[in-house]
């Protein structure tokens, strides 16, 4: 946890003297975790979504100065995203029955939050196999460095580790150890999160 | 290229776990860059804005090396600075004003706001600049008030209109993309990440960039990268991009205002021409008093409400024009005093 949270206010202290490309990475990165994060919880509209994401990265920069470095910087923007569906609820009164996810349970948020630092938190059980989908990509979007978009270009889509390099502009040495912590990474997070080893939960969740 | 032949059993069992999950999803792409343009945009806002304080900062330090030497230009900057230039004459939200970027407090309608503020605001809004622009600004817009003839657009989109016939100071718009001035004219700019879009509705605007200057006539959209290039399109004065200036339009009064007068402003506002079917509609529009209000009505709204009023109509079939004529063949055209 503290060698994320170390990368990410280094990435803050970037983009607050004005590097176009801290820029690039910071948005390229949250972007697309924050519209996933805040789509299902506003019934999937993509407007709201839109609306809401919008609003909570321009928070985000207006604040960006008083980012301490306390917390990941996915959960920093997932508080203040939390707060703009609220008031986005309250204004449009719609999607209130959306609100509650399984994800926003204290434990399951708990369990989220330990991804990068496996503890002995309690791990979760009982889902169905829509939520175990919904928390395994919630994993993937709080795993560290774009490791789940290399994780799903690699595994899902069948990229070579040369396009993988050209997506991310560095070498395929590079991309190979990337690949490698991803997958590192990715297990651990699942055992924490699910409290069985990665080729149980296979097992489990075709059983569904 | 797929390579699943290649993977490991370490590999195996990742990819059916992700496979099984499948793809997470993707924000549309026109959504990306819409999103994008308005955050980058707030960033640099905020980058540019510690980097001026931070060059006050030195500037004050030094001065105190210079206190007596500098005493007359401090006093004339100080004065300058905060003097208020504008009123915000409509706003549909929140709006917040600092003059050092860290303290943010929340104006509204009736406000003045001068030299070296900030402004940010989540809503649109109408601004009355007190050399004679009106000028309206988008959602999700900051920008600064360098001087009481330059306005620096940070984020977001401006409207600026300068009624012909009023005389109006020169007016500069500061962007990241290049200056832009204006001669008598509606006209709009609106940032992106990589440059600017200045759409023109009336008149002409010169738009400035490092080494380049490039003019817009009425009807014509310049899209202007910070790299320099320029791209030319055509764009009506009815088209949707000015709806949301038009929708916070400042308020017209009607109140014994000519029904004429009233026309012409929504003719502006809406950006079609005004016709009149015969000179007996001309006169007759001419003649009519109007009394009321039609404070918080969009321009095509408040219209409709005023004319349903009086003895005329606008045929609804023409949408690129607002023709008006009589409401019935056999209408007088006599003064009334209407309220809508």
């Amino acid at each position: 946890m503290k060698k994320i949270v170390e990368a990410d206010a280094e990435l803050i202290a970037l983009m607050l003297k004005g590097d176009e490309a801290a820029f690039r990475r910071f948005f390229e990165t949250y972007f697309p975790r924050l519209y996933r994060f805040a789509a299902p919880r506003l019934d999937g509209d993509p407007d709201a979504a839109k609306e809401v994401v919008q609003a909570t990265l321009i928070k985000a920069m207006r604040n960006l100065g008083n980012y301490r470095g306390e917390a990941a910087v996915f959960s920093w923007l997932c508080q203040i995203c939390r707060r703009q569906i609220i008031d986005h609820v309250r204004v449009h009164r719609r999607h209130a029955s959306r609100l509650a996810l399984v994800e926003d349970s204290d434990e399951m948020q708990r369990v989220l939050e330990a991804i990068a630092a496996p503890s002995a938190d309690e791990p979760l059980h009982g889902y169905s196999a829509d939520e175990t989908r919904l928390i395994v990509q919630s994993v993937l979007d709080r795993l560290p460095n774009r490791y789940g978009d290399v994780l799903e270009w690699k595994y899902i889509e069948g990229r070579s580790v040369e396009e993988i390099a050209e997506l991310l502009g560095v070498g395929q040495i590079a991309v190979q150890s990337m690949l490698a912590r991803a997958r590192v990474a990715f297990r651990s997070a699942l055992e924490t999160v699910f409290g069985v080893a990665a080729s149980d939960l296979i097992s489990g969740m075709r059983g569904h | 290229m797929n390579n699943r032949d290649d993977l490991n059993s370490d590999d195996a069992e990742i990819a059916a776990i992700l496979r099984e999950t499948g793809m997470r999803a993707e924000p549309p792409e026109g959504m990306v860059r819409d999103v994008q343009a308005a955050v980058h945009a707030e960033w640099q806002a905020v980058v540019k804005t510690r980097q001026r304080r931070r060059t006050f900062m030195w500037a004050a330090a030094a001065s105190v090396c210079a206190v007596v030497l500098g005493a007359t230009i401090s006093l004339k900057v100080v004065e300058e600075q905060g003097r208020p230039v504008a009123t915000i004459q409509r706003a549909e939200g929140e709006m917040f004003r600092a003059s050092d970027s860290e303290h943010w407090s929340r104006i509204g309608e009736g406000q003045r706001i001068g030299i070296g503020d900030v402004v940010r605001s989540d809503a649109r809004a109408a601004l009355q600049f007190d050399n004679g622009l009106s000028v309206r600004i988008d959602r999700g817009t900051s920008f600064s008030i360098a001087a009481r003839d330059r306005f620096a657009l940070n984020a977001g989109a401006v409207y600026v209109d300068a009624k012909p016939g009023e005389p109006t100071e020169d007016f500069i718009v500061a962007t990241h993309a290049g200056i832009i001035r204006h001669l008598g004219t509606q006209y709009q700019a609106r940032m992106r990440v990589d440059g600017i879009e200045v759409s023109v509705r009336e008149g002409r605007v010169i738009v400035e960039g490092e080494g380049t200057s490039s003019v817009a006539t009425a009807g014509e959209r310049l899209d202007i990268s910070t790299r320099g290039s320029v791209r030319r399109e055509p764009i009506l004065p009815s088209d949707e991009t000015w709806r949301w200036a038009s929708e916070i339009a400042p308020p017209f009064s009607i109140e014994n205002a000519s029904l004429v007068a009233f026309l012409e402003w929504a003719a502006r506002e809406t950006g079609r021409p005004l016709v009149y079917e015969s000179a007996q509609v001309q006169a007759t529009a001419t003649s009519v008093t109007l009394r009321g209000s039609v404070d918080g009505l969009a321009p095509e709204v408040a219209l409709s409400a005023v004319l349903a009023t009086t003895p005329l109509r606008r045929d609804e079939t023409k949408d690129d024009v607002i023709e008006i004529g009589f409401a019935s063949p056999i209408d007088s055209a006599s003064t009334r005093r209407l309220t809508p």
